[in-house]
């Protein structure tokens, strides 16, 4: 995406996407992948234990069923499990990461069509020779007290991040890479705000702890790639769908390889996602494993300036629910061809059509999108009908008939199946040079689509909240708009502005109940003086609308809900020093915790003054020569 | 919190007049250590003796090292005892006094887990925990060969717990010292 218009003051922003480049990252105190929302304009998210977090595009898909894909170095890799997405399962090493790309708009990759927006992560290539790198890190929630707890000068236990650890080891030429990660990440869910919901499940049995351990290795040689990785997550889970916490062991694991060469490239992955309950004294079994494979060819014929692609994929996904071991196996065909139209500095038009026939069901998607680098304006068009299941989200299986466990579904005046379609229209304005201002717009109509509609009860024996889901039809309509405006004060301090906001209109209450988020206004001013010390301070408001169920919890227990708040208030301050070049780097991150205790949302948050104090270190050792 | 400063701030001036071929030789040490001080901790624990291991390298300025240390605080009252295990990196100035003398003044940061005995939580969640932990410290070495050295060394820790641990601790321990080979230097740089 040579036409994004980038801007090297801090978080860079393009036509096209949000850009956080690795130093983008590291001068904002990233510790884990999760932590990207924060810099994130035009998403919001939410989260139950602080540590999977469920993220979206604000307007574009509803939390309760991401519809955003992840993308690394190109391939299309998904890490849904029932009805989460989290970065956080993802095995990959966070000081390896050299690009992250958010598109907040429907997006093509690889001849993919990334209709909810898309994460894109692109990895670093190692430099040349041999190379360990990596980073450690460790955050406290401040009053933590240590051994004091067990006594009468100590309060309850607050700590709460990592330590998170990650390395790699990696030998690369010129033409060639070959490099091995390693990583582990703890998570301490001893919040005084979340144990008491974790205790009643977990006492004598584990850890209240979520562990993390991934591996995974990659290549490349002439044009030709390789990636596998692997994670396990010893999870303490609140799902949604059951309402409660279970605890479960996640592992994610995917390859993929693929060629680029233009006469005749391929793309292969594979992926499997699953969750495995573990002994529990509620005894609640969620047994859930999905898996994809995905193969594609492709073409490209270059005719000039102008060039055409096709590609013809193939998709297998299997979900297996319950220790019933019913499954469910779905088989999609597709074929794709891209038309790039025109000149640099010219008005520029790429257009995709693809057919797909999922599960015995013809189905179409068409994808244009044209701009002009000069006049800075960008405009994409998307229509999907009946639309191939590249993705297979938990609203789509659940559609088909199968449900997790005891969960308990009720499926509302639908014919099953439904198949869903989409329309959009998005138009971005980039102006300025010195200043630079970004206003986006956007409207999308969803038809036949569905959503689980949860009915949220307070139980306080237990969870404080139970849920019963309803599969809910929902059509409607997300008017979207967004503006930003990049204000470089001095060539050391950089202020940037940003504000969205999301309206659903529909017949639906299911619909227009889905956005919980409906506006996000924020700001960030960084000040790095010199290249070895930075500044990073971010401020932002996250809006919402009325949540019902709040009102009631808050009834029932006023203690737990002290304070209501319309909307949500992060501040986020990270101070970073690098000694000896890239050697060394150490970086305070102080951050206010919100509270979630149960299926977050921020009118149920409550803010708290405390601070998370991070450092980390970064190490880098070798032979190594340019990169 | 100014005292730790002062000595950053010293050894920062006093390190690039100390410049060094980085990662030339590896010291290995290690030391028995004890805690001294008496306050508030000291009310419920008892401090018990500790190790301390530590691998030392010259640095573009000043010396850098990681450090493993253990040690236990016995229960005084009814709490749980627990042992420590304390992880740092550190970094220091070795200041020659004579042929066979050095004084190092270090600050070093890390982590300091604590596992507690059992039992009296009921949650077995809390059985450890981990803070961060400061530290500054002063060693005084003395070499008894071409390779081999004696040191003792005062230490004050700063866990960030609420209320602090704040612990002096004295140690003494022995050292030696050797050259990094091509490969170890390579893989250090």
């Amino acid at each position: 995406m040579t036409l994004c218009l980038l801007i090297a003051v801090g978080t860079t922003v393009g036509v096209c996407a949000q850009v956080l480049t690795a130093e983008d990252l590291t001068r904002a105190g990233v510790l884990r992948l999760s932590d990207i929302l924060e810099l994130a304009d035009d998403w919001s998210g939410s989260s139950t234990e602080g540590y999977h977090w469920d993220i979206a595009p604000l307007g574009t898909s509803w939390e309760a069923s991401p519809e955003w894909s992840l993308f690394i170095d190109g391939q299309l890799i998904s890490l849904r499990t029932l009805n989460r997405q989290s970065l956080n399962t993802l095995p990959i090493a966070l000081s390896e990461i050299c690009e992250i790309r958010l598109n907040a708009t429907p997006i093509l990759i690889n001849g993919v069509l990334a209709h909810g927006g898309a994460v894109q992560i692109t990895m670093c290539k190692p430099p040349n020779g041999l190379s360990l790198r990596g980073q450690v890190g460790a955050g406290n929630e401040t009053g933590d007290p240590g051994p004091y707890k067990y006594t009468n000068i100590g309060g309850s236990n607050v700590d709460r991040t990592g330590p998170t650890a990650e390395g790699t080891l990696s030998v690369s030429s010129d033409n060639w890479h070959y490099r091995g990660m390693v990583a582990a990440d703890e998570h301490h869910v001893t919040d005084p705000r979340i144990r008491p919901r974790v205790l009643q499940l977990y006492q004598g049995e584990k850890d209240a702890r979520i562990i993390y351990r991934a591996f995974g290795f990659d290549g490349s040689s002439s044009g030709f790639t390789v990636n596998a990785a692997t994670s396990w997550t010893e999870d303490l889970l609140f799902t949604p769908v059951m309402g409660r916490e279970i605890p479960v062991d996640r592992q994610t694991t995917f390859v993929t390889m693929s060629s680029a060469r233009k006469l005749l490239g391929y793309s292969i992955s594979g992926i499997s996602t699953s969750f495995t309950t573990r002994e529990n004294p509620e005894s609640i079994i969620t047994d859930f494993v999905q898996q994809r494979a995905h193969a594609r060819l492709h073409s490209t014929r270059t005719m000039g300036i102008n060039s055409i692609e096709f590609g013809a994929g193939w998709i297998f996904a299997q979900a297996q629910f319950g220790h019933e071991e019913v499954r469910h196996t779905l088989y999609s065909y597709r074929g794709d061809a891209t038309l790039s139209l025109g000149p640099p500095d010219r008005l520029r038009m790429r257009t995709m059509a693809a057919v797909s026939l999922d599960d015995s069901i013809l189905g179409y998607e068409v994808f244009s999108r044209t701009w002009h680098d000069r006049i800075g304006l960008d405009l994409r068009v998307m229509l999907r009908n009946r639309a191939p299941a590249s993705e297979m989200t938990f609203t789509d299986w659940a559609t088909r008939g199968f449900r997790p466990g005891n969960a308990e579904l009720r499926f509302m005046h639908l014919d099953i199946p439904r198949r869903r379609s989409t329309y959009s229209i998005d138009i971005t304005w980039t102006a300025g040079n010195h200043i630079k201002l970004y206003l986006s717009g956007g409207l999308r109509r969803l038809t036949n689509h569905v959503r689980p509609r949860m009915h949220a009860q307070l139980d306080s024996t237990r969870t404080r909240l139970d849920t019963i889901t309803d599969i809910v039809a929902a059509n409607g309509q997300i008017a979207r708009a967004s503006g930003r405006i990049h204000m470089p004060l001095t060539g050391q301090l950089t202020v940037k502005l940003y504000g969205v906001y999301a309206y659903p209109w529909s017949d639906s209450d299911a619909f227009r109940g889905a956005w919980y988020h409906r506006m996000q206004i924020g700001g960030q001013a960084e000040f790095h003086p010199n290249d070895r010390f930075s500044l990073n301070m971010r401020l932002r408001y996250v809006g919402a609308t009325t949540w019902a169920e709040f009102e009631e919890a808050a009834a029932g227990n006023p203690e737990f809900y002290t304070t209501r708040l319309p909307g949500a208030v992060y501040l986020h301050l990270t101070v970073q020093k690098r000694f000896w070049g890239e050697r060394l780097r150490l970086s305070a991150t102080m951050r206010n915790v919100l509270d979630h205790p149960h299926l977050a949302h921020p009118a149920g948050a409550r803010t708290n003054a405390l601070f998370q104090v991070a450092m980390r270190y970064a190490f880098q050792a070798g032979n190594a020569g340019s990169s | 919190m100014r005292r730790p400063l002062t000595i950053l701030v010293l050894l920062a001036v006093a390190a690039p007049c100390l410049a060094q071929d980085p990662f030339s030789s590896l010291e290995m040490r290690v030391q028995a250590t004890q805690n001294v001080n008496q306050n508030i901790l000291h009310d419920h624990w008892h401090p018990g003796r500790g190790m301390k291991a530590s691998l030392v390298t010259p640095f573009y300025f000043g010396d850098w090292g990681i450090s493993l240390g253990a040690h236990r605080f016995e229960a005084r009252s009814d709490v749980p005892g627990f042992g420590a295990l304390w992880i740092s990196s550190d970094w220091g100035v070795r200041l020659p006094l004579g042929y066979r003398f050095a004084l190092t003044p270090t600050v070093g940061i890390g982590n300091y887990r604590m596992s507690f005995d059992d039992a009296v939580t009921t949650f077995s969640g809390e059985s450890s925990e981990s803070d961060f932990v400061s530290s500054a410290s002063l060693r005084a070495s003395l070499r008894i060969g071409r390779d081999w050295f004696l040191f003792g060394q005062a230490e004050r820790l700063r866990v960030q717990t609420r209320p602090l641990m704040q612990l002096w601790f004295v140690s003494a321990g022995i050292g030696y010292q050797m050259e990094t080979g091509r490969l170890l230097k390579a893989i250090l740089e």
